[in-house]
């Protein structure tokens, strides 16, 4: 059978099943049965076979304990205290909430690897906060997804882990090639927020004194002292990137059980809600695994790049079409199994047109990250619609105005390499 | 059917705890696994990265067993219902006979999958890897059975 | 008449310059030199597209998608335990002996046991590449073994080896390794001279110590259900051609594994260590206790 053909094909099921509200992980193993029964050589037994092997991972084991690690911050008060930090430094600006929802999510990515638990935590305390004070409910989920994109951004990052691991690339030298992109992308909602504000004339917080905000910055500290031990212990290597994600976990639990904001029947608890959310949210994983197992079988990939390489593109365009690949498949399946599959098949057209690997990378992280809040499976808009009581359409016309400029940023990050590979060069040369 | 409900509701409760206690163990083990690295009197165990990958298993097959029971997998509804109230019953009883076909898969495909497993040998532990894999048709079990509920519940609601 | 085509799936996680790579284009060449029932036609997913070789190893033994693959023995180790020994550090005294061993009735004994335990069947063997130690610091001697933090395989058997001569061993995802070199968490790891330079690792581990402490054996596997479905004819073809792409993919290796590492050392992205026959005759002796204890409690006495 044709690749295209095929790809047609699975694709075109998969949004059937999701448009019949078929819940998303269901509707891509379902999506591979047709073709698997017309395939001579694959049975059913590969869905089974990719799903079950994509979890038996030592890389995912990041994943749960970066959610466990974040939660631990929302329910232990960290959370809080960087969201009085956030308001203390940025509450008095336009669209004060506004603001403070995106600079916490700075500092949370700063924290944790994972942006579903940044969604969740943050949504949790601001979604209900903003629309108290009457900000329009549209606007507050998408500004909680979209500035929850940052954690996967600014280190640590569970994507960007996986890429290391998967492509042989230094995740140090990724982490730090993901500061100023991120930062950049926080910068250009808050410049969103401005606007949104003087449109719709937003309320706005006194401005804290500067005794206000030592004092908030102090109680603040040791939420953001944990990326410091993170960063600290993989320099030093103390521990590996994916240990580091339980020395998170072991951190927040000091913390919490230092401040006695955590006892023991709560960590249970904390315990048993990661661990459904993990069930829930890697479940996806492995039915995208065979779906994208099954599109590598049919050589859709190999099509793809013959595709690309006839073009005939400069490093530039190639850049391009590596952003717009993984924009699109990001908004269809999960951006782990996305980085396993397109990741290892546009890496050698990347290295071939002389592209630098950290270059190459950090642009797939940031495409990929637009797909934690692009419709259908954007996992960030999904759990801050959830929050916010409201149908993810509804939301869309929103997302769309703030991933405008933060489009933008991604086309400046093609054009400039210099931007990302400026401070891993400066402080990991030997890396790069 | 109550009492199918309740005992469903039994076995949701001891699944919630069963896989929290699975997490807490994996959180042990990787711990323990650094722990060691650096503290010299403490014997390293070669087997911590492998237990700990194939309890990852476990805690997402369990998770995505509750999650149906919960209603918690991740559904879009990019589409309005319908007015008519048959057409919408139809409607999601198309769904969830989707859904049981899924995870009667998993059952069906994945009982024969974990049968095959029994004579292999995980590589470092040693243990049977029936153990890992049979978490793959105890999830198509629980979803299978969850669904059902679900399932009935709906008929039960009918066009009401 | 039309001559029926046969299409079977090879896969690897390699490219197409990969040694294993080039023996499968020499099968597919020689199997239909040497037969003329059916055509027999490759369909290559390279670069991990249908996974990893454990993967393969379960495809063929299930009979579907992977009808052909060259797999580390190790990977077999789950279904057919006694294939731990083909892959036992120190095995074999050089290239020679290991093809002595290939063809010996004791092998033969094992490669039915992979038929009957696992459902594929081995038809040549690819490897013949010597595994040393990669290091982010020069080990020139036995004494600067002493702690070193390495890597080694799953296999029980190589952390014993390795703690035996002296070093720390500790099994980490072969996917992190290069993190865990570059962070210092491991000082390095052992492998083939093609796998240092393809995965990378001369870019964190700078030192190849070649103490050659074993030579691998790379069996090129076709799936049982594959293999029945050809007459005796084509399948005396497909074991001689198999036989003679292995011995091909082995010396196609050995070459390219020298001109690898030649190229990183001209380009001074590499030092190139050898052991003195002194310090490898010290290995072996240090090693040798775990390795008989090893191959008794397998039940091998004659290699
Ligand atoms: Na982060
Ligand atoms: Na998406």
């Amino acid at each position: 059978m044709e690749p295209v053909f095929i790809a047609l094909v699975m694709f075109g099921l998969f949004l059937a099943l999701v448009f019949l509200r078929v819940p998303v992980a269901v509707s891509l193993g379902l999506a591979c049965v047709p073709v698997i029964l017309f395939t001579d050589h694959v049975s059913l037994f590969a869905i089974i076979d990719r799903s079950y092997t994509s979890y038996n991972s030592f890389l995912l084991l990041s994943v749960p304990f970066f959610l466990l690690a974040a939660n631990l911050m929302n329910e232990t008060g960290i959370t809080e205290k960087l969201i009085k930090l956030a308001t203390a430094t940025v509450g008095h600006f336009p669209g004060g909430l506004g603001h403070i929802n995106v600079f916490v999510s700075m500092l949370f990515a700063g924290v944790s690897g994972s942006s579903t638990a940044d969604a969740a935590g943050i949504g949790k305390i601001l979604i209900p906060a903003m629309l108290k004070q009457g900000y329009e409910r549209n606007f507050t989920i998408a500004i909680t997804a979209t500035s929850a994109v940052m954690g996967v951004i600014i280190p640590p990052s569970i994507l960007m882990l996986i890429w290391g691991g998967t492509m042989s690339i230094s995740v140090g030298s990724l982490f730090l090639a993901g500061i100023i992109p991120g930062i950049l992308i926080g910068l250009s909602q808050m410049a969103t927020v401005y606007v949104y504000a003087k449109k719709y004339k937003y309320p706005i917080y006194e401005r804290a004194g500067f005794k206000q905000f030592v004092k908030a910055f102090l109680e603040a500290a040791p939420g953001l002292i944990s990326p410091l031990v993170i960063l600290v212990g993989i320099t030093f290597g103390i521990f590996t990137p994916t240990e580091a994600s339980a020395i998170a976990v072991l951190y927040s639990l000091l913390v919490g059980f230092i401040n006695k904001t955590l006892t023991w029947k709560k960590f249970l608890h904390i315990l048993s809600d990661t661990a459904r959310l993990v069930g829930v949210s890697l479940f996806c994983v492995g039915t995208a695994s065979a779906f994208s197992w099954l599109l590598a079988y049919h050589q859709v990939p190999q099509a793809l790049v013959a595709m690309i390489n006839g073009w005939n593109l400069g490093p530039t365009g190639i850049v391009f079409v590596i952003a717009i690949v993984f924009l699109i498949v990001g908004l269809f399946i999960d951006a782990i199994p996305a980085i396993i599959i397109m990741g290892s098949i546009l890496y050698p057209i990347a290295q071939a047109a002389g592209i630098h690997p950290i270059h190459f990378s950090l642009i797939g992280v940031v495409s990929l990250a637009f797909g934690l809040v692009t419709p259908p499976y954007g996992m960030c808009l999904l759990i801050a619609s959830r929050i916010g009581e409201q149908s993810v359409h509804k939301v869309l016309k929103d997302v769309g105005i703030i991933l405008l400029p933060m489009l933008g940023i991604l086309i400046l990050l093609i054009l400039v390499p210099d931007i990302v590979l400026f401070l891993p060069r400066l402080i990991a040369p030997q890396f790069m | 059917m109550k009492l199918l409900s309740k005992i469903l509701g039994i076995l949701h409760k001891f699944l919630v705890t069963f896989q929290a206690v699975l997490l807490g163990a994996l959180l042990l083990m990787v711990s323990y696994q650094i722990i060691s690295r650096w503290v010299p009197f403490l014997p390293r165990i070669l087997w911590t990265e492998e237990i700990s990958r194939f309890l990852l298993v476990w805690v997402i097959f369990l998770g995505a067993g509750i999650g149906i029971k919960e209603g918690t997998h991740f559904v879009l509804d990019l589409l309005a219902y319908s007015k008519s109230k048959i057409f919408n019953l139809v409607w999601d009883l198309f769904v969830l006979a989707l859904n049981l076909g899924f995870t009667m898969m998993f059952l069906i495909r994945g009982y024969k999958y974990a049968a095959v497993l029994l004579w292999d040998v995980s590589d470092i532990a040693q243990i049977s890897m029936l153990w890992v894999g049979i978490s793959i048709p105890i999830f198509g079990a629980l979803g299978t059975v969850f669904y059902l509920e679900i399932l009935a519940k709906r008929i039960a609601k009918g066009v009401k | 008449a039309q001559k029926k085509t046969v299409v079977l799936s090879a896969a690897s996680m390699f490219d197409t310059d990969h040694p294993f790579t080039q023996t499968y284009i020499k099968f597919e060449e020689l199997v239909n030199k040497y037969q003329d029932e059916v055509k027999i036609e490759l369909k290559y997913s390279l670069n991990k597209a249908l996974g990893i070789e454990s993967d393969f190893m379960r495809f063929m033994s299930q009979g579907e998608s992977v009808d052909m693959a060259i797999i580390s023995p190790g990977h077999l180790a789950q279904r057919v335990p006694n294939i731990a020994i083909v892959d036992m550090p120190l095995l074999f005294r050089d290239l020679a002996h290991r093809n002595k061993v290939l063809e010996s009735d004791l092998f033969k004994g094992l490669e039915a046991e992979i038929v009957r335990r696992a459902n594929i069947r081995p038809i040549g063997y690819a490897g013949g590449a010597s595994r040393s130690i990669i290091s982010n610091y020069p080990i020139r001697n036995m004494q600067d073994l002493k702690g070193f933090r390495l890597r080694v395989q799953g296999a029980p058997i190589w952390a014993k080896v390795f703690t035996a001569v002296g070093a720390t061993p500790s099994v980490i995802a072969y996917d992190e390794v290069y993190s865990a070199i570059q962070t210092n968490v491991i000082q390095g790891l052992e492998n083939e001279k093609v796998g240092y330079a393809q995965m990378r690792f001369f870019e964190v581990a700078k030192y190849y110590v070649e103490n050659e402490h074993s030579i691998t054996v790379r069996p090129l596997f076709l799936s049982e259900k594959a293999w029945k479905q050809f007459s005796p004819k084509v399948q005396a073809a497909i074991l001689k051609a198999g036989k003679e792409a292995g011995d091909y993919g082995s010396q196609f290796e050995i070459n390219m594994a020298d001109r690898e590492l030649k190229a990183l050392v001209d380009k001074g992205l590499t030092v190139h260590i050898k052991f003195s026959d002194a310090d490898k005759a010290k290995f072996r002796e240090l090693a040798t206790p775990e390795l008989v204890k090893f191959v008794k409690d397998a039940g091998y006495h004659d290699l």
